[in-house]
């Protein structure tokens, strides 16, 4: 009997399965309604699991398990997608908000794990049924809001998103406070969002606002102060103001060996962020030094696979680059760009990256044709995953116009660099200053040509 | 249940499934989903919460659904030993 089992154990991977058809007719031979409530009950599972994920997200098993989990929770989505009067029947149903509660953490994870798109619907189906059960200034309203906004921001969607989180932040100061911990938190996004766009002196009041807030209100030790005062240093580290912003970084890196310990993920970011400006100003290595110890500290606490690990190589990479360590720099490329293609697929915005990454380096080290196959071979998939004016997708053709032009094929590298300064420009403005720095860089050639 | 009567149910059971107008992967498999559903009635009838997570899988994709994710999911304890006990059942 058991060689006929209708169900499937795989002990060693601690799973199981169901054959194709008695899978589909589960949900069939149920009635219109009691199918609806076991979707329900599916979708409360994954809230739970994913919320259950939370408070540990730092740990390797966890994002590993959140990984594996992924397929199920999309095909959820695809069952949801299928009800078309899902949303519209919710208002009244019983345990409405712990329902919305659990789509809402299923957009989480979708973010998460890189499905923007889906993320981005569901968080929109989410906010629509809020609103119109409860109204828009209702919190579950404006937390989906948020973090719909912070969908937008992963795709580069910069103004969607300044949209977005300038509602939410003037709603919260009106209903919760300007002092309210969720109207600083969305100041803190907004502020975010701004840096993003190159706009360094709006991004700064806002940041400066928020650090002195959560200074009287929270104390100069709190994490939430710690995490503002870091994204300051960022923002005086875009400014190229590098003394204030490693002197604030540095004072960030200390309280936060103090109060989270050596290891913690956050001291670890704080030490990175510390290489990075370290590199400008020019102290090669004491960047290289603290790049290397933040990979080895994820390493050891995250393991070699997590998110957070592999994040740490690149921003190595990027250090080894600027110390034109060119071989170190590709060993490391190269690496990532297997392991990202293998944890989360090779159409990944963070493979795509890589990849960028490294034509770059092949670039740097004259070795054009290695250069140019890559790039050609990267850029078709970023325009069609992020779309051809996402940020990564411009630098990425900005890139290949630089190996154009070390190819001597100067009317091409003009005519590529004109490309991304005009998809620069739709996108993030005219006075974004990459956009600026290219446009220089163009007129440079031009002159040269003529 | 005595055979006969287990005969006859099965027969009862694969008349109505041929009846639907059923499409898909499950269109060549009336005679095991007519057993399936024999063994389920059972099955909701004496382990009705297993009966109940089998039919949230149904909106999970049906391959390697992890031990962990149903019981992290559900807040309780669920283990390998679980379903071992159900599958002769369900069988």
């Amino acid at each position: 009997m058991r060689s006929y089992s209708l169900v499937r154990l795989h002990s060693t991977k601690g799973s199981f399965s169901i054959p194709p058809a008695i899978h589909a007719w589960l949900s069939l031979r149920l009635s219109i309604e009691r199918r609806e409530e076991k979707l329900w009950d599916a979708i409360q599972l994954i809230g739970q699991f994913v919320s259950s994920n939370d408070n540990d997200l730092g740990d390797a098993n966890i994002w590993t398990s959140e990984m594996q989990a992924l397929v199920h929770i999309e095909t959820c989505w695809l069952h949801i997608q299928a009800h078309t009067e899902f949303f519209s029947s919710l208002g009244a149903k019983n345990n409405f908000d712990s329902r919305m509660e659990a789509l809402g953490r299923m957009a989480g994870m979708f973010q998460r794990q890189g499905k923007w798109r889906h993320a981005e619907e569901l968080y929109m189906k989410v906010i629509d049924t809020v609103k119109a059960v409860h109204g828009l200034e209702h919190p579950r309203a404006l937390t989906n809001m948020n973090n719909l906004a912070k969908t937008y921001w992963s795709q580069g969607q910069y103004q969607e998103a300044e949209r977005l989180q300038v509602l939410v932040m003037e709603t919260r100061k009106r209903v919760l406070g300007t002092e309210h911990a969720h109207t600083l938190t969305s100041m803190n996004n907004l502020a975010s969002t701004y840096w993003s766009q190159g706009r360094w002196a709006e991004a700064e009041k806002l940041e400066i606002y928020v650090m002195k807030t959560r200074k009287d209100v929270l104390g100069e030790d709190d994490p939430c102060t710690l995490t503002t005062m870091h994204n300051l240093a960022s923002t005086h580290w875009s400014q190229g103001k590098l003394s204030e912003a490693e002197d604030l970084e540095a004072n960030v890196m200390i309280k936060r060996k103090i109060i989270l310990g050596e290891e913690h993920p956050h001291t670890l970011t704080s030490i990175h962020t510390l290489a990075g400006i370290y590199a400008d100003l020019g102290r090669w290595k004491k960047a290289e030094e603290l790049g290397v110890h933040v990979v080895k500290g994820f390493e050891k606490v995250l393991g070699k696979d997590h998110h957070s690990t592999l994040t740490s190589i690149q921003n190595l990479v990027s250090v080894y680059t600027h110390l034109s360590q060119w071989e170190k720099a590709e060993v490391l490329g190269v690496q990532l760009i297997e392991k990202f293609g293998r944890i989360l697929g090779q159409q990944h915005p963070d493979t795509l990256t890589s990849g960028i990454a490294v034509a770059w380096i092949y670039h740097q080290q004259g070795r054009l044709k290695e250069a140019e196959d890559l790039a050609m071979h990267v850029i078709p998939q970023m325009n069609q995953v992020l779309g051809p004016d996402h940020p990564y997708s411009v630098n990425s053709i900005a890139n290949l116009a630089y190996i154009y032009k070390a190819q001597d094929r100067l009317h091409l590298a003009i005519h590529t660099m004109t490309k991304a300064t005009a998809l620069f420009s739709r996108k993030l403005g005219e006075k974004h200053p990459y956009k600026l720095r290219l446009v220089r860089i163009k007129l440079c050639w031009n002159g040269r040509d003529k | 249940m005595p055979f006969m009567d287990y005969l006859l149910l099965y027969r009862e059971k694969l008349q109505s499934i041929s009846n639907q107008d059923l499409d898909g992967v499950i269109a060549d498999h009336h005679w095991t989903i007519a057993a399936f559903d024999i063994s389920f009635e059972v099955l909701e009838r004496q382990h009705p919460a297993s009966a109940n997570s089998l039919e949230i899988c149904a909106f999970l994709r049906n391959e390697n659904i992890s031990f962990e994710l149903i019981s992290r999911g559900s807040g309780k304890l669920l283990h390998e030993t679980n379903f071992r006990y159900v599958i002769p059942i369900i069988v």
